[in-house]
Parts: C-alpha cells; sequence; structure tokens
C-alpha cells in the first residue's frame, strides 16, 4: 500500500467486479495479470479500432460463431488484453483453441449485454478509485441481517470480497475461518485497521472492539491476492464495517452470558438462604435450570485471587476446564468465583474424597496459566439443603487453600482437621484487630519480606533451611531476618507462646488481606 | 457436340457430387433415374451453347426443393414432359434443347434424365457452375436475363406457372409452391435464346463433371486440382460438429483437427453448401469458389448432411466460375449474400 501512484487496473481485478460474476474462462488463463486500459464494444465487420492494451467486447451469435474467431484474430493484432463474449453459452473447439494458441484470454459472460457491460467495466478502467467503493455496499447488504454466528460472518467476507479470512483473539487464537499462514507479529500492537502486504497479495486487518475502545478484543483479517491500492482500500473499508458487525455479536453473547450468570447465581442464593423445606416457585427454577436438588451433593468452590471483575467472563473457561477432568455439574458464579457441585444418586464413600481434590486439582490447574485461582472441597450432603452445607464448607476450605499450604491450591474439608477449629479464631474481628496491632512494627518497617519470612518459618517448624528453600533465598539470609524480625517485635522465637500467638497474627492477617478487607 | 451414353452417369455423378460443394444432395437416386432413361433412349446428344444457334431457344431446368424427400418419394417420370409442354404452351415458343440450370449434384443428372426423356439435345452448360440453394442465384438473374415464365411440376400432376416475376421474388414464389407440392417439383425455367447461353452460361459444366468424375474414381484428388485447378486446404478428422439456424436453410459449423498436426484446427461453415472455412481467425476459403469435403481414405465427397463427428476428410477449394468474382457476381453469390460479414478473397497466388 506504499504505492501512491495510479496504475491501471489489471483483468484479474476485473473480474472481481459484480458486473462480471458468473464468467467462464478459456484460452489462456495465465495472462490475467495484464493491464486493461480502455474497453472496446466491437462488431466483427464494425470499423472499431482495437487498441493496445483494450479489453474487447463483443456479442455472441451462436449462429455465427466463427465471428468470434475472426475477432480473437482482430484483437491480437491490435495488441487487446482480452475478448469477452457476451450471451456464449457453447463455443467450439476451434474456438476455444485460437484463444489457447494467441494467448488471448476469452471470457464468456452468458446473460450479459455487451453495451451495457462495456460501460461498466470501462468506469472502472478510466477511474479506479471506484474499486475503492465496490465491496461496502456488497457486505453492508449481507448484514441486513445480524451475525448469529462467526462462522457466517467469515463465509459472508470470503464470498463478498473474494478472501480467505479469519476471526482471530487479540492473543491470535483463531476464534472462526482459517488463520493466514504469514500472520505480523506487531499487528496486534496497532489497533487500527490496516493493509499490510504480502507474498503474492495483502492481509486486511480491522479491529474489533467490543468493551474496551482503546484495546481490540478480536481481530478480523482476510487474506486477498495482489490487488490494486483502491482495492485494498475499498476490502478494508468493508472488512471494518463487518468488524462492527462482529462487535456486535460479541457483545450479544456477552450480554447473554452475563444475564444467564445473574439468573443462576441469584437462584443459587436464593436456595441457600431459604431455610426449611424449599418453596415450589424455587423448586421449579431449579428444574429449569437443570440442578437435581434431591441425591447427595458435594460442592466445590473456586476463588479468584486476582480479579474478581472478571469471573463472568472466565465461567466459560472454568466450566470447561471441570468439564475435560470428568467433574461435570452446575458452575454458577459468585462475588469472588464459581460455585460448583456435582449429585450422585447413592453417598459417595469417604475413600472417593481423595479423587474428587484430585480432579479439581487438575481443573484448576489447567486454567492457572491465565487465572489465579484456589479451590475448596466439601463432604457430601444429601437433599436441598445439602448443597447449600457442602458448598459453605468447600468456602471455608477454599480459605485454606494456596499455594504455600499442604494441599496446594485446593484443600478438602475433611483434610483440614484441627485447622478448622482455627478457623471461627481467624473470622473473630477482636483477634483480628489484635493480630494487626502485634505485627504492627514488622507492617510498619516497610518491608513486606519480614512478614512473609515469619510465616513461612513458622509455617515450616521454625527450620531455617525449609524457610530458605521455600523462599529461594541463602540460609543465612533467614537466620538474620528472623533476629531483626525478634529485635523489630521485642519477642522471642524461642518461646513457644509468642511463637504460637504470631503464627496466629500471621494466618489471620493472610486471610485477611485475601479477602480483600 | 458429344455423346453421353448410360455408362457415363456414374462418373457423371461422382464429379457433380464433388461440384455440389457440400451441397446439391446425394445423387444415388438422381443418378439411378438417368441411367435408367439413357439405357431407354440411347445415348444422350450434348452439344455447346454456340451450337445451339442463335435464335433456337432452350430452358433452364431442374429440382428444387429436398433432395431427402426426393428420394423418398421418386420421379413420377412424366413431370417434366408436362412442365415443359405447359411452357411450350403459355410462352408460345419451342424448345430446341435443354440445360440444368445447376450442373452439380442431382441438378446435373436430372437435366441429362430430362434431355434423354424429352428426346431433346442437352446444352453443355448450366446457370451456377457449382451448387447454390436459391433459384436467383444464377447467371440468368445477374445478366438481366428474364427466368419467367416459370413452370413447376409435381409427381401428382399439379402444375404452376409463374410470370411477371424475376430474381428473389420469382425465388420465393416458387419456393412456396415446392412446398404445398410435397418437399419437391421440377422447375422449368423461361426458354433462353441461343445467343444469350452461348454469351452468358456458365460453359462445359457436364463435360467438366464428367472429367472431375473419372479423374476422382482413380481415387487422387491431386490429379483433380491440375486439371481443374485449386488448391488442398487440410487432412483433418472432424472433432466437433454443431448445427442449427444458419441462413434461410439451416446449417452449421465443422471442426477439424488436423491429422498431422493436432494443433491445427480448420473451421467449415456450411449452410446446403459449404461456405467459409477459417483457420487461426482467418479466412482460408469462402463461397462462391467451391469447397469439397472429401473422405480420405476412399476419395468421395461428403455432403454437409453428412458431416459427422470422427470423419476423416481432405478439404479442397476449386476456382468458381469468372462470372462470379465479379462484384455484382459476389453481390449475389459472396460470403455477404449468406451472412457471413466477411470479404471474398482468394489467398494469394492461389487459383
Amino acid at each position: 500500500m506504499t504505492e501512491v501512484v495510479d496504475r491501471p487496473v489489471t483483468l484479474a481485478e476485473l473480474l472481481r467486479l459484480e458486473e462480471l460474476a458468473g464468467y467462464e474462462i478459456s484460452g489462456s488463463k495465465d495472462r490475467l495479470d495484464r493491464e486493461v486500459r480502455d474497453v472496446v464494444v466491437a462488431q466483427v465487420g464494425g470499423r472499431t479500432t482495437i487498441g493496445r492494451g483494450a479489453l474487447v467486447v463483443a456479442a455472441y451469435r451462436r449462429s455465427s460463431g466463427y465471428e468470434a474467431e475472426l475477432l480473437l484474430r482482430k484483437a491480437d493484432t491490435g495488441g487487446a488484453v482480452a475478448v469477452m463474449l457476451t450471451g456464449a453459452s457453447r463455443l467450439m473447439l476451434s474456438t476455444r483453441r485460437l484463444a489457447e494458441r494467441l494467448g488471448m484470454p476469452l471470457l464468456a459472460l452468458p446473460d450479459a449485454d455487451p453495451v451495457h457491460i462495456a460501460w461498466r467495466v470501462s468506469r472502472h478502467v478510466h477511474d479506479p478509485e471506484r474499486f475503492s467503493a465496490v465491496m461496502l455496499p456488497r457486505v453492508l447488504r449481507r448484514l441486513r441481517t445480524p451475525v448469529t454466528k462467526p462462522d457466517e460472518l467469515i463465509t459472508m467476507i470470503n464470498t463478498e470480497l473474494g478472501a480467505s479470512s479469519a476471526l482471530l483473539s487479540s492473543d491470535g487464537a483463531v476464534v472462526a475461518g482459517e488463520r493466514p499462514d504469514e500472520l505480523p507479529t506487531a499487528l496486534f500492537e496497532r489497533p487500527v485497521p490496516q493493509a499490510i502486504d504480502v507474498v503474492d497479495g495483502h492481509l486486511v486487518c480491522a479491529p474489533v472492539f467490543v468493551e474496551d475502545v482503546r484495546r481490540p478484543e478480536l481481530w478480523l483479517i482476510a487474506r486477498i491476492p495482489s490487488s490494486h491500492q483502491y482495492w485494498a482500500e475499498g476490502t478494508l473499508q468493508a472488512l471494518s464495517a463487518a468488524a462492527m458487525a462482529g462487535a456486535n455479536w460479541a457483545a450479544r453473547q456477552r450480554l447473554a452470558s452475563e444475564r444467564d450468570a445473574r439468573d443462576r447465581s441469584t437462584l443459587l442464593s436464593e436456595l441457600i438462604d431459604t431455610g426449611g423445606a424449599i418453596p415450589r416457585h424455587l423448586a421449579e427454577r431449579a428444574v429449569r435450570a437443570g440442578w437435581r436438588l434431591d441425591g447427595w451433593h458435594t460442592g466445590v468452590h473456586i476463588r479468584v485471587l486476582s480479579d474478581p471483575a472478571s469471573v463472568v467472563r472466565h465461567t466459560a473457561r472454568v466450566r470447561r476446564a471441570l468439564d475435560d477432568n470428568g467433574f461435570s455439574g452446575p458452575v454458577v458464579e459468585r462475588t469472588d468465583g464459581w460455585s460448583c457441585w456435582t449429585t450422585e444418586n447413592r453417598e459417595p464413600r469417604s475413600a472417593t474424597y481423595r479423587d474428587t481434590t484430585a480432579t479439581i486439582r487438575k481443573a484448576v490447574d489447567a486454567v492457572s496459566d491465565d487465572l489465579d485461582v484456589v479451590a475448596g472441597v466439601g463432604r457430601p450432603y444429601t437433599g436441598p439443603r445439602g448443597i447449600s452445607t457442602t458448598l459453605r464448607e468447600a468456602r471455608e476450605a477454599c480459605l485454606f487453600a494456596d499455594a504455600a499450604s499442604k494441599g496446594g491450591r485446593v484443600e478438602h474439608v475433611d483434610e483440614l482437621g484441627v485447622r478448622r477449629v482455627l478457623a471461627d479464631w481467624y473470622h473473630a474481628e477482636a483477634f483480628r484487630s489484635y493480630a494487626r496491632t502485634l505485627l504492627a512494627p514488622l507492617l510498619d518497617a516497610g518491608d513486606d519480606q519480614l512478614v512473609e519470612t515469619l510465616r513461612t518459618y513458622l509455617e515450616l517448624e521454625s527450620s531455617t533451611s525449609a524457610t530458605a528453600a521455600a523462599l529461594r533465598i541463602h540460609r543465612n539470609t533467614v537466620m538474620h531476618r528472623i533476629g531483626r524480625i525478634e529485635q523489630l517485635l521485642s519477642m522471642s522465637l524461642s518461646r513457644s507462646d509468642e511463637r504460637l500467638v504470631l503464627q496466629l497474627a500471621c494466618r489471620v492477617l493472610r486471610g485477611g488481606e485475601e479477602r480483600g478487607d | 457436340m458429344w455423346q453421353l451414353r448410360a455408362e457415363d452417369v456414374r462418373t457423371l455423378a461422382l464429379g457433380a457430387a464433388l461440384l455440389g460443394g457440400g451441397g446439391g444432395g446425394s445423387t444415388r437416386a438422381a443418378a439411378l433415374v438417368a441411367e435408367r432413361a439413357l439405357r431407354l433412349a440411347g445415348p444422350l446428344t450434348v452439344i455447346d451453347a454456340a451450337e445451339l444457334g442463335a435464335d433456337a431457344y432452350a430452358a433452364p431446368l431442374g429440382l428444387v426443393g429436398s433432395v431427402t424427400v426426393f428420394e423418398e418419394k421418386p420421379l413420377s417420370g412424366a413431370e417434366v414432359g408436362r412442365a415443359v409442354a405447359a411452357l411450350e404452351r403459355y410462352s408460345g415458343v419451342r424448345l430446341h434443347a435443354v440445360l440444368g440450370f445447376e450442373a452439380a449434384g442431382v441438378n446435373a443428372l436430372l437435366a441429362v434424365a430430362a434431355a434423354a426423356t424429352l428426346g431433346l439435345p442437352l446444352v453443355d452448360a448450366d446457370g451456377m457452375g457449382r451448387a447454390l440453394p436459391q433459384l436467383d442465384q444464377t447467371v440468368f438473374t445477374l445478366n438481366g436475363l428474364a427466368v419467367s415464365p416459370m413452370v413447376a411440376a409435381d409427381d401428382k400432376g399439379a402444375l404452376a406457372v409463374l410470370d411477371g416475376v424475376d430474381g428473389l421474388l420469382a425465388e420465393q414464389l416458387a419456393r412456396s409452391a415446392v412446398v404445398t407440392m410435397g418437399g419437391w417439383a421440377v422447375v422449368v425455367m423461361a426458354p433462353q435464346r441461343g445467343d444469350d447461353l452461348a454469351r452468358y452460361a456458365i460453359p462445359r459444366t457436364i463435360h467438366r463433371a464428367l472429367r472431375v468424375g473419372e479423374v476422382l474414381s482413380q481415387q487422387d484428388y491431386g490429379a483433380v486440382l491440375s486439371s481443374h485447378g485449386g488448391r488442398a486446404l487440410f487432412r483433418g478428422r472432424v472433432v466437433d460438429v454443431e448445427r442449427g439456424p444458419r441462413g434461410r436453410f439451416g446449417g452449421g459449423s465443422a471442426i477439424l483437427q488436423h491429422l498431422d498436426d493436432a494443433d491445427r484446427m480448420l473451421r467449415v461453415e456450411f449452410q446446403n453448401e459449404n461456405l467459409l472455412v477459417l483457420e487461426n481467425g482467418e479466412v482460408r476459403a469462402c463461397v462462391p469458389d467451391i469447397i469439397c469435403l472429401l473422405e480420405a481414405d476412399r476419395c468421395l465427397p461428403v455432403t454437409s448432411e453428412d458431416v459427422r463427428y470422427g470423419l476423416e476428410v481432405d478439404v479442397l477449394v476449386l476456382p468458381c466460375a469468372a462470372a462470379w468474382r465479379t462484384p455484382a457476381g459476389l453481390g449475389l453469390v459472396g460470403p455477404r449474400a449468406f451472412g457471413y460479414d466477411v470479404p471474398y478473397s482468394i489467398p494469394r497466388g492461389e487459383p
């Protein structure tokens, strides 16, 4: 697209015009790159002068098919680039052979009027800028009905623009269509429509903005064969219009999924809040949502550590990860993550708890690339009330799960044992404020590492070498920090009472931070 | 003056078929008719137009209509006699001889049969010098000689006398009478004076057909070219045939692929006769020159109706009568008269 000077259009470019749709070509098919400088309507016996670079248009009458051969000869002598016959249904062998022999593309357009065609095509030949206006109306006409699937959009672009196109997410993953071979990595950095020259063609790229007006979430990319600059420009315009339709589709999808998420969340909250018997209307809604209220429920709570606002957007991802690992059941968006559960006819044996935890761990690992999550698993409970009980347990277990804990990112409530006794402590507001006061000297010292080192040191049974390994620092550094901590707090870690109270304070402080207090 | 014997008829038929240039119809049935007439009447006296005498009269005659129908519904034998009698009665002129208006194809043989049946000499001349589809495409019309009154007779006894019209209108009236008469009729044109025939008619065409037939029966078309002029254009196999509306009578196109050079293609446009030959988008030959297709192995003339896929043929071009190469002649029978928008041309150095 760096070329600014207008060059004449080529035959191949003209053949993409709607006016010439349905043409058949015989004769020389590899001479379509010839530049067309004029369009003339010719008659065999007529006096029309056929000049160099002319596209010769003539009416073909079957009863005088020999005329086509005389015309081919005349066109060749005059230096024409191609002969186009309107009304030609079947050309005889000698006509086709002659075109091949002369290296002259011979186009047949069965239902057309020569003068009309010549006039339409001639406008493009003499004013290539018109090319840029060809595609937009075609695409807009097709976009009168809203796009319901991205594949529809891609098919439409491919047929209307003669392109091979794809809808990509901003990280380059294919949403629909086929990924172009050569995709410049720099593309996604400039969120503006652009046409990039590649081998034998152009990549026309239009950003699709859904929520963020500065950062496109999707890209529409169409590969077109080598084209006149105005053709590429027109394609770019048309693709930008298609991109709007794409954005529209994405926004509609998002709206629908948020509405579904809200419905699910509300239903679950109502189920949990309802004490005693489940009212009939609630039971009906649960059935409509595909939830079984009877049977044995095993709850899982997944908590997002990074950005709780992104919960709805990632539901599909989480559901897929759970499904893939064999945990299928409702997945409901909550304020801090997701509640999920499975329902079975019989009470699962306690031996299966370990399997469930392993399953969830795999699912959490699967999404851990782009989601920082931890999960907790509850024990199985039966009946409608069972759902809220197991989910509450799961949520509690979740509080203890983090990367450093014994169970890793997933905790089963049954394995927490004594830690659950401590859970009440953590929730007590009085102890929490005491903990903050106790650790204030460390916090005020402006060195986050001190609290972290203290916590790790206490969790790992006051082992300096284990702490050094967990924090990936030198053992001497650990000893130096512990000395500094004792000094700042005026406490000694050799005393068991003080050690206990400091460990509790560390845990409470950490839990509180994680809940965003 | 010379004698034509019954034994000569088959040779004459072969030559007449070639000179038909794809038209003129199949000569098979007409040859049988002529042969039988000569066997009954004895050798036929054939005279040159000059031998006729300036004040003597001879009428051009022949078959008009479909040769296909003629083969299935043959002559009753009385048509010519009735038509000539009616013409003599109507015009008050006594005929001294007859001639064919078309000394090619079926009509060369019918002229022989008619002369033998009538017991009159045959003038060795005709109005076309080849086969042409219309009654007005004769040197008589070209030179302003009246062809009416004209009599058409069918096999059932019907007679039609056309008078007061000449040229294309006479052709159209006769043609409509022929349709009503059942597909063909014997037409006898107005009697022509001996001196007019000597001056305008195309001479010695029966003799030429006989000579061509003789040479062709040796299966050597090269000898035809050396003795009668003309050129061999192409030897090829028919690879495509298309038939459809062309001109007044319908026709088609045949594509030939050269036997030795598969890249060469020849296009033959025909109506009744072969009229135009193109190679590489250039005219190789056109009407009024006589464009003949010969079966490559048997050296037999091929009519345009018999052209079919796979047939191997030689394409020969024989020169037409000089009268047709004048501007007026080309106006009457040149390529534009048949709807081909090309000028008549003879490639440089060709006869």
